[in-house]
Formats: structure tokens, C-alpha cells, sequence
């Protein structure tokens, strides 16, 4: 079998040098597949993977990122709620329990048969990022109050609740028009994930950075379309379906050593990472509510859109505990008590 | 009568470009300051969200609705030695063959772009606005509008230069705006 | 269907269909889908074409088009171009050399508010070809200086054919337009040097001196209002204040209010420069649109990757690629219109260029510099059209001089800009 997989990333981003091509690699090497590769956006562009993949101009798309498919996964978001202690390794496997899961969320669906299966595509979660941080050009703030109004930039709807419920200014923009934000100040800062900022040359604007808290992990999947799964032989499906699960996690393993690499050369840079638990406490407190409001409007938001917000975060909660992370003090309280 | 139709359908193309292309740059414009005003001045998003109205539904509903009349004016850029060089009767007939692969070229586009829009409206298609989604579909069914209203100025103009090399006379030279 | 004999139909598709003057936009369209129909089949290219009509111009960068133009349509329909001429009239005194360099200036100063180069030639060659003429130039050489000057509208910025590079390869186009800065003074003071060099006697006697003229003062205070405007553009883009998007959203508006505060325009202006600029957009949109599909059959055939393999030998001497692809945009440049040229060529050397470790910036400039000059360059040259156009004039005499304008800027704005990158790096790099 020949397969046309397109990733709408450069090479350099993890989700394609560090999972799509030892992914395409290991398949090409343990199964008689093979694969013409494109790169950067050739044939599909960010946000329209899924176009493609329904269209048939490709067979796979990896990453297909879920997060800029504006409302097409409306229960996918649920990975980018706020947590406290979590990496990409905790919720890569959280992720993967999460597509895995047999809990039904709503008509009697998983939330694989909920989120994927209507697609007509069959898809695996590639490694989710490391936590979302937030970090700040030449500001420091000292307080809640220093946030009043700070334009920051948002790169989904649930950064844009979070900012919102921080008191901060949300601007949305694609992270590749974060940089000429960031230096004339058209923003003051941005929630990304440290290992990300290399892809966009961010390590030079952004000095200030609270770390410790996640405002989520960005997931995003391999996706291959119906009609591309149909054509592999069963075999090739099971060694698919192992390999995929596989490079998730060695893909996790490598985004958090970036992480690592590129906070160390910002530090030696003069950019400064500042633990939650060191910061002003009325900023501490801000995050903590931001965090908690930010899971309450997700699940309203979503239950009002008709998805089934409230039993999704239950089941994401319980995974993301299950590996070891924990949730903002009153979530849980909050999904205990429901709606 | 077909010569009304054509021109009412001018006025339409115009009616389009003008006022509502027109107000849709207009509202680009105020955003943009309201935005710049309101983050400098007031500290506060005045207009949230005003990256992705511009981006998904102002934006494209101006370059949508001001094409049709872009195409009416000539305002195309296109190579024009050879068509200035030959003789009348045979640039009108090349002008023939280069209209009508341009009319299949677009009647296929115009095809696909309905399916697209079509598809879009189905699956309830949205965009990012703020912390929510809003339906993008009704912006994706411009486009079709737009190159429909192409298709029959292609029409038009192919009429034209058959009428015109059927009579012999010299064709009517294309109208070129420069801008 | 063999490889070779597909490319070698797309390629004659696109030449024949180009040749014969059908539109643009529509031969890369054409062009396109047949590339991609005889490499992969119909269903893969029924994908393609939906998606990437709407979302090739739902895209924010772009959007930065309109407004620019919209400033400048303000401007024109203002009588702020008439007025500049006056004052540049009265400050040259009505003598033959220092008109044609204040007709450059204006042009400059023109340009540093509009970004394309026909307009501009069109309203220059209206109001300064006569004039031009009665101070002794030649009527060839008047409108050609018309559509010279008319011409630094592309290369000082803000200019739309440096908005269309920075969209398609992400770099900042802030950076952009301050690294466009100096090459494009840089060309002014050529062509300025070029006049006293080229210039061409007419038979046309020395005039008396003109009347005063009533509006004077009204002139001043537009050309002053002119210079305030550039200041808010310019100072707000390098002060870091706005981006360049904000900084032609707010340099419209304040032309806009200005010019209705002056009541130099009404609705009815309002109303036909915004639908004007809008259908400008419209046309430049459709060819990034065509562009679009014709590159996703250039990704299918690979042959981007070819030329990259084929360049190999080429990636350690960055001077002789880059040498190279200068003439081939030049010669680009010389037949097809300007945004096409970027829109075609960009993606295709942008693999290369990366290999090679050129800077985009830098790169960026030196393309749009040299696509600039090819609006003065024969067959397809647009300010010289307009010029010829504004006056009813043969397009081929107006070729002669220009042409000779354009080559000289080419060897030394271009050579400069090779030999010493901080002419268009320097001012960036102190951006931040
Ligand atoms: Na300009
Ligand atoms: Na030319």
C-alpha cells in the first residue's frame, strides 16, 4: 500500500521531526506501507487537515490540530483545562487512556465514537505538549491588579476564557504572528508551552515566565482517513495501532527533554521562570480562579453548544489524577456537584 | 432585453462592491482603530474577538463581493502582446478559445465551491470568536455567489466576440482600469 | 501518464494561455488544476479547490492590503497629490532640473503613503508630464520621468508586493517595510543622478513664470498634513507602537478625517475609494488564490524538491544563487504583473533558500526591489501603461527612457544592496 501523508508543520516542530517521521519510519519498516511525505503546509494547511483527509487530497494527516479546527472537536479542548503538575508525559498517557476509554458520555457513545468516528477517519492522539505556560515581555507583574488589561495572547477559546477570567486582555492570533505582536507590543505576552516558543523565535521577546501551573496541554492526533484504513490488510492495522501508541509516548519523552533544553538556553539568556508557588499571593489567587472558572465555563459553554461538556471533564479529571496530576483547588468540587 | 438583464445585473455588481464591500473595508478600518484606541487609551478589548471578525468574515466577504465587479472593469491583470499584435479577425477568435477555457475553468470552480459551502452549511461549520464558535458557513457561501456572477460576464463577453466575429467588424476593445 | 510529458503540458498550458492574454489568475488556475488532475486524479483535486479558495483569503496578513490602498485612494481623490505638485512647483522654482527632481521627491514622498506604482504614475504623468514639457524635457522623457517616479511607490514602502512576501513566508512585515527603507531612498537618489545623465531636450520654448497660484496656502497645509501622516504610519510601525496592519487601519482614518476636516472630500469620495480599493484587493486576492492552487500541484510534482537537488551545488556559494535568481526575477518581473511574480516564484526558491542559510528578510527586500522595477520595463510595465495611459501617449517611446532608469537601479541599488546587506538589515535589527 502507498499512502500520502501531509503534515501542515514544518520538519522542526516536534509534532512532525519527533512523531511523524519515526512514526512513518517505524511503519515503512515494519509493514510493506509506504509513504510519500510532505511537509509544512504543502498540501494541507494548518486548521484544514480534516478538509483534506474528507476530500481525499491526503491519506494521513499528522498532527491533524485539533485545536485550530475552530468547534469541529468541541470535546477535544477538554486536554487544554488548567491542571497543576502535569507534563507532557502525564497526559499523553492520560490522552491516550481518554481515546481508549469505554465510559459513555452521552447516547450511549465513548468519546471516541463521540469525537472521532462521525469524521470518517480513524485517529490516535500523538503526544500532547508540555503545559501551556504563561509567560510575559518585559513585564513582570506584581499582583492581580498588574494583569488588569494586559493584552495577552490567546491561541484557542479556552485560553480566551482563561485570560478573561484572569482580567487580562485576550488577543487571539496564530502563534506565527506572536513575534512581531510580542516585540512592538501589540501584546505584553502569550500562553504557549516553553518547547513550542524555538518554532517561533519567541526565546528572544518573552523575559517572564509563571511555570507550575498548567493552563492545559494542546492534544492533537494521527489521522488517517476511512477510505485509506480500509486499504490496510489487518495485520498492517494491528502493527499500525502499536506503533502509533508507541511513538505517543517516546514523543512525549523527547517534547519534555525540549522543554528542558529550551528553558535552560532562555535562562542562560536572562529569561526568568518563576514558580507559582513563589509569586504574590493575590496573583497566585487569580490563577487558581482563573483555573477553576475557566473548567466551569468549558462545561457550560459545551453543554449549552448540546456536547456532553460535564461528563468529558469528569472522565479527564479522573485520568489526569489517575497519572499522578492534580486540578485547581474547587474543581473538583465544582464536577462533584455538576450543573 | 438580455442587454437589461446585463445591466441590471451591473448595478447589482455594483450595489455589491460598493456598499457592501465598501462597508466591509470601512468596518476593517474602525475595528482596527476602535481596537488600537481602546488597548492603548482605555486598557480594555473594546471589540473582542476582532482579530478572527476580520480574519474569517470582513476580509473575505470584501475580496467575495468586490470580485464580480473587479471582473466587470478589467481590472485582471493579463499579458496583452499578442491580442495588440494580431490581426482582428484572429485576435477575436483567440480572444474566443481564451474565454471559453476560462469560463470551464470556472464553471468547475464555481461547481466545487457550492459543493464546499454546501458541505459547510451541513456540518454546521464555525469559527473561533472570542471564547466561542459562531457559524462560518454563511461567509463560505459567497464565494459561490461570486463566481456565479463571473460566469455570466464570461458568458456576456464570449457573446460578444462571437456576435462580433460573425459581423465582421473590429471587436470592441476590452475596458482596462489602471489602478 | 509519464512525469515528464504531464510537466511539459502544464508548462505549455500555462505559457500558451498566458500568451494569448487570457487573465492571470485564471492561467495559474488553469494551469493547476490540470497540473494536479494528470498527477493524482480528480478526487484528490475536488479536495483541493473548495478549501483553499476561502481560506487563501481568509487570512489576516492579507487583510492589510485594502487599507494601505485605501489610504492612498483618500489621498488622491483629496487633491493631496496636485497640492504636493504645487508646493514642489513653487520650491523648484520653475527650472528645468530642480522640477524634475522635485517630481522624483513627490513621487518618493507619494510612495511612502501609496503602495502600488501605477497610480501613482497615472496621476503624476496628469499633473507633472505638462509641466515637465513646458520646462524643456522632451514629452518621451516628461511622462517617462512620470512613470519613474510613479514607479517608488512599489519600492519605498509601504508596498503591497512586500505585504504579499511577507504572508507567503512569515516574515514580519514591520520588518519588511523598515528594511525597504533604505534601498528604496537609495533608488531615488539614482534616478535623481539618472535625470541629470538621460535627460532629453524637447522643443517646447522656456515658460514665463506662472501665476501665483490662489491655493497655495491650501497646498501647504495638505503637504503638511501629508508629512504628519507619514509620521504616524512610519513612527508608529518603527517606534513599536502598532503593527503594520493598525498602522494602515489608523493611517486611513486619520487621512479620512483630515481630509473631510479640510473638505477635500465627501461621502460620495468615501464611497468610491472604498469600493475602488476593494475591488484592487479583489483582483490582487484572485491571483493569490491561483497562485494557491498552482502550488499545490508544484507540491505534488515534486518539482520544488528537484530544483532544490539540482541547486545543490549552488547552496555554498550563496552570491551566485543569489545572483542568478535576481536576473530570473527580473525577467519575470518583465512580463508578468508584480504580485504574480512573488506569488509564483517565492515558493518555489523558498526550499533553496532556507539550504542556504540566505536571510529572508534581506531576501525579501531585494525580490520586491527588483519585481519594482519591472513596472518600467517593457512588455508588461505597469506605470509606464498608466503613464502612457494618463496622457494618451505611445507606451513604447515612454519605455525607452524608463527602461534606462530601471537598468541603472537594477546594477547599483541591487549591486549595493549584494554587497553591503546592512542597507536593508541595519534599520530592522534596531527595531526590537
Ligand atoms: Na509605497
Ligand atoms: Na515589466
Amino acid at each position: 500500500q502507498s499512502l500520502t501523508v501531509s503534515a501542515s508543520l514544518p520538519q522542526v516542530h516536534f509534532w512532525v521531526g519527533k512523531f511523524m517521521d519515526p512514526f512513518v519510519d517505524a511503519i515503512e519498516e515494519r509493514t510493506d506501507i509506504t509513504a510519500t511525505r510532505f511537509y509544512a503546509g504543502e498540501l494541507t494547511s494548518v486548521g484544514r487537515e480534516l478538509d483534506a483527509l474528507q476530500g481525499g487530497v491526503v491519506d494521513v494527516a499528522v498532527p491533524l490540530l485539533a485545536p485550530y479546527h475552530e468547534g469541529a472537536f468541541p470535546l477535544s479542548d477538554v486536554t487544554q483545562l488548567p491542571t497543576i503538575g502535569t507534563t507532557s508525559v502525564t497526559q499523553t498517557k492520560a490522552f491516550l487512556e481518554l481515546m481508549a476509554s469505554d465510559v459513555e458520555l452521552a447516547d450511549g457513545k465513548t468519546f471516541y465514537e463521540y469525537e472521532i468516528a462521525p469524521k470518517n477517519i480513524h485517529a490516535w492522539p500523538v503526544a500532547t505538549t508540555a503545559a501551556y505556560a504563561i509567560s510575559f515581555a518585559d513585564v513582570e507583574p506584581d499582583g492581580a491588579d498588574a494583569l488588569k488589561g494586559l493584552p495577552l495572547r490567546a491561541g484557542s477559546a479556552l485560553h480566551t476564557i482563561f485570560l478573561d477570567e484572569l482580567g487580562a486582555t485576550p488577543v487571539t492570533m496564530p502563534s506565527s504572528q506572536s513575534y512581531e505582536a510580542l516585540s512592538r507590543g501589540t501584546i505584553n505576552g502569550t500562553i504557549l508551552s516553553v518547547g513550542d516558543w524555538k518554532s517561533y523565535s519567541l526565546q528572544d521577546v518573552l523575559t517572564y515566565t509563571i511555570t507550575g501551573v498548567a493552563v492545559g496541554h494542546w492534544g492533537s492526533y494521527l489521522a488517517i482517513s476511512d477510505e485509506g484504513w480500509s486499504k490496510l490488510s489487518d495485520e498492517q492495522k494491528a502493527t499500525w495501532e502499536e506503533t502509533a501508541h508507541e511513538i505517543a509516548l517516546q514523543n512525549a519523552e523527547a517534547i519534555e527533554a525540549q522543554e528542558g533544553e529550551v528553558r535552560s538556553a532562555a535562562e542562560a539568556d536572562g529569561s526568568s521562570f518563576v514558580d507559582i508557588a513563589d509569586i504574590a499571593p493575590s496573583l497566585q489567587d487569580a490563577i487558581n480562579a482563573a483555573s477553576v472558572n475557566t473548567w466551569k465555563r468549558w462545561v457550560e459553554q459545551t453543554e449549552a453548544d448540546g456536547h456532553p461538556g460535564l461528563a468529558t471533564a469528569r472522565l479527564w479529571a479522573d485520568l489526569t489524577k489517575a497519572q499522578g496530576g492534580e486540578l485547581p483547588e474547587g474543581v473538583q468540587a465544582f464536577l462533584d456537584e455538576g450543573m | 432585453m438580455l442587454r437589461q438583464f446585463y445591466q441590471a445585473l451591473g448595478k447589482l455588481e455594483w450595489g455589491l462592491a460598493s456598499i457592501g464591500a465598501g462597508l466591509c473595508l470601512f468596518a476593517i478600518m474602525m475595528i482596527t482603530v476602535i481596537s488600537v484606541f481602546g488597548r492603548y487609551v482605555l486598557l480594555t478589548d473594546l471589540i473582542p474577538g476582532s482579530f478572527n471578525i476580520i480574519e474569517r468574515m470582513l476580509f473575505p466577504m470584501m475580496v467575495f463581493w468586490a470580485l464580480p465587479l473587479a471582473h466587470r472593469d478589467g481590472v485582471f491583470p493579463r499579458l496583452e502582446i499578442l491580442p495588440n499584435i494580431l490581426p482582428k479577425r484572429l485576435g477575436n477568435a483567440v480572444a474566443i478559445l481564451a474565454l471559453t477555457v476560462e469560463l470551464a475553468i470556472f464553471v468547475y470552480l464555481t461547481w466545487r465551491l457550492s459543493l464546499f459551502s454546501l458541505a459547510g452549511f451541513e456540518s454546521g461549520r464555525t469559527m473561533q470568536l472570542g471564547s466561542g464558535y459562531f457559524p462560518v458557513w454563511p461567509f463560505m457561501m459567497m464565494v459561490p455567489v461570486a463566481f456565479g456572477l463571473m460566469l455570466i460576464e464570461m458568458v456576456w463577453q464570449i457573446g460578444g466576440h462571437i456576435r462580433y466575429f460573425a459581423s465582421r467588424r473590429p471587436a470592441e476593445i476590452t475596458r482596462q482600469e489602471m489602478f | 501518464m509519464p512525469e515528464a510529458i504531464s510537466l511539459s503540458i502544464v508548462i505549455g498550458w500555462f505559457l500558451f494561455f498566458l500568451l494569448i492574454g487570457q487573465h492571470v489568475a485564471t492561467v495559474l488556475f488553469g494551469a493547476g488544476i490540470v497540473g494536479v488532475l494528470l498527477w493524482v486524479g480528480p478526487p484528490v483535486l475536488n479536495g483541493i479547490v473548495g478549501q483553499d479558495v476561502f481560506f487563501t483569503v481568509s487570512n489576516y496578513s492579507l487583510s492589510i492590503i485594502p487599507l494601505y490602498l485605501l489610504m492612498a485612494q483618500l489621498l488622491m481623490r483629496g487633491g493631496l497629490v496636485l497640492d504636493l505638485f504645487r508646493v514642489g512647483h513653487r520650491l523648484a522654482g520653475y527650472r528645468r532640473f530642480p522640477l524634475g527632481v522635485a517630481t522624483l521627491i513627490i513621487g518618493g514622498l507619494l510612495g511612502a503613503v501609496s503602495g502600488s506604482g501605477a497610480a501613482s504614475a497615472a496621476s503624476l504623468a496628469t499633473l507633472a508630464g505638462p509641466e515637465l514639457e513646458r520646462v524643456g524635457y522632451s514629452r518621451r522623457f516628461s511622462l517617462g520621468l512620470a512613470a519613474v517616479a510613479g514607479s517608488l511607490s512599489a519600492v519605498i514602502p509601504p508596498s503591497l508586493i512586500v505585504i504579499i512576501y511577507g504572508s507567503i513566508t512569515s516574515v514580519p512585515i514591520g520588518k519588511l517595510f523598515i528594511g525597504l527603507l533604505g534601498p528604496g531612498v537609495l533608488c531615488m537618489i539614482v534616478y535623481i543622478v539618472c535625470l541629470a545623465i538621460f535627460a532629453e531636450d524637447g522643443d517646447m520654448p522656456e515658460p514665463e513664470k506662472a501665476a501665483a497660484d490662489e491655493d497655495e496656502r491650501g497646498a501647504v497645509a495638505a503637504s503638511v498634513f501629508l508629512i504628519g501622516l507619514l509620521v504616524v504610519v512610519f513612527g508608529g510601525i518603527y517606534g513599536g507602537i502598532i503593527t503594520v496592519g493598525e498602522a494602515g487601519a489608523i493611517g486611513a482614518f486619520t487621512a479620512m478625517v483630515g481630509l473631510f476636516a479640510m473638505r477635500r472630500i465627501g461621502l460620495r469620495e468615501l464611497a468610491h475609494s472604498l469600493a475602488d480599493s476593494a475591488k484592487i484587493s479583489a483582483m490582487l486576492l484572485l491571483l493569490v488564490i491561483g497562485a494557491q492552487i498552482f502550488a499545490r500541484f508544484l507540491a505534488f510534482s515534486r518539482v520544488p524538491r528537484e530544483l532544490l537537488a539540482l541547486a545543490e551545488p549552488f547552496i555554498d556559494q550563496p552570491g551566485l544563487l543569489i545572483a542568478a535568481l535576481m536576473v530570473v526575477l527580473f525577467l519575470a518581473g518583465m512580463i508578468l504583473e508584480s504580485a504574480a511574480v512573488i506569488l509564483l516564484i517565492v515558493p518555489i526558491v523558498l526550499p533553496i533558500l532556507e539550504a542556504a542559510g540566505v536571510d529572508l528578510l534581506w531576501f525579501g527586500v531585494l525580490a520586491s526591489l527588483m519585481i519594482a522595477l519591472g513596472l518600467l520595463t517593457p512588455p508588461v510595465g505597469l506605470s509606464a501603461y498608466a503613464a502612457a495611459a494618463a496622457q494618451g501617449y505611445s507606451v513604447a517611446e515612454i519605455f525607452r527612457p524608463a527602461t534606462k532608469f530601471a537598468l541603472v537601479a537594477a546594477i547599483v541599488v541591487v549591486g549595493a544592496t549584494i554587497l553591503f546587506p546592512g542597507i536593508v538589515t541595519f534599520l530592522p535589527s534596531h527595531l526590537d
